[in-house]
């Protein structure tokens, strides 16, 4: 199905003020979105586990009273931004894991990040005006 | 997420549905926890997991080290692309028994 061309450009957004319960999970959201824009189970899983990994690294360690997720559908691009107003943090600064370690030895700080790194095309970080802001792309082949 | 536990002598199946990730992995942790005594061999069948994250992978970590600890083993079934994919980058592929 040639299916970027018949999904029409939209974007949704996700707002969710940690400390609030319930935060609604974001999982939710986005299976929503990546409904309306069909995109495919592979790219649809990769994007799930990115917001997993980054929704739960700011809710965990930022100190964010509120985190804002948009996901954007363009041309058959999805894109997720995610803005806090935690502590300023570049998680593209982290060194990268060792992933070579035996079971005994290994650790799973840090993985996160390194997954969603390697699962999107690109991942860019900006701290503006008090905001933490994190750029998600993925490119959805056509099926 | 559905979970399905059956002991038989040492040997622990574990049945999953649905995803690994923040939200379902501390259910998954919990209910291994109060299983695993005395299981030597650990089966987890992941047919109905669609992806997982690395909240998941740190439960899966944390039972593979008890079993190496413990002289036991693990094995996974069933494992999807996706679910794959995640093992082939985070090096999990190589400490993890997939059948």
């Amino acid at each position: 199905m040639d299916h970027d061309k018949m999904v029409p450009d939209f974007t949704s957004e996700f707002c969710a003020e940690p400390g609030k319960e319930p935060p609604g999970h974001i999982s939710d959201f986005l299976d929503v979105c990546l409904e309306k824009a069909a995109i495919p189970p592979k790219q649809a899983n990769r994007l799930q586990i990115a917001a997993d990994e980054i929704f739960t690294n700011i809710r965990s360690y930022s100190g964010a009273t509120k985190i804002r997720c948009v996901f954007s559908w363009q041309g058959s691009v999805a894109t997720l931004i995610f803005t806090d107003d935690g502590i300023p943090y570049d998680p593209l600064s982290n060194k990268e894991p060792d992933t070579s370690a035996s079971a005994q030895s290994r650790a799973v700080g840090g993985l996160g990040i390194f997954l969603v790194r390697r699962l999107m095309d690109n991942v860019s970080y900006q701290y503006q005006n008090g905001l933490n802001t994190l750029t998600l792309e993925l490119k959805v082949p056509e099926a | 997420m559905k979970i399905e536990m059956s002991k038989n002598d040492s040997t622990l199946t574990v049945t999953l549905e649905g995803r690994l990730d923040t939200t379902t992995s501390p259910e998954l942790e919990k209910s291994l926890q109060e299983n695993l005594n005395g299981v030597q061999e650990v089966i987890m069948d992941f047919a109905g997991i669609e992806y997982i994250s690395s909240a998941g992978l740190r439960v899966l970590l944390s039972v593979q080290k008890r079993m190496n600890a413990a002289g036991g083993s693990m094995k996974l079934l069933h494992v999807n692309d996706s679910v794959m994919e995640v093992f082939d980058i985070t090096g999990f592929a190589d400490i993890l028994t997939i059948e």
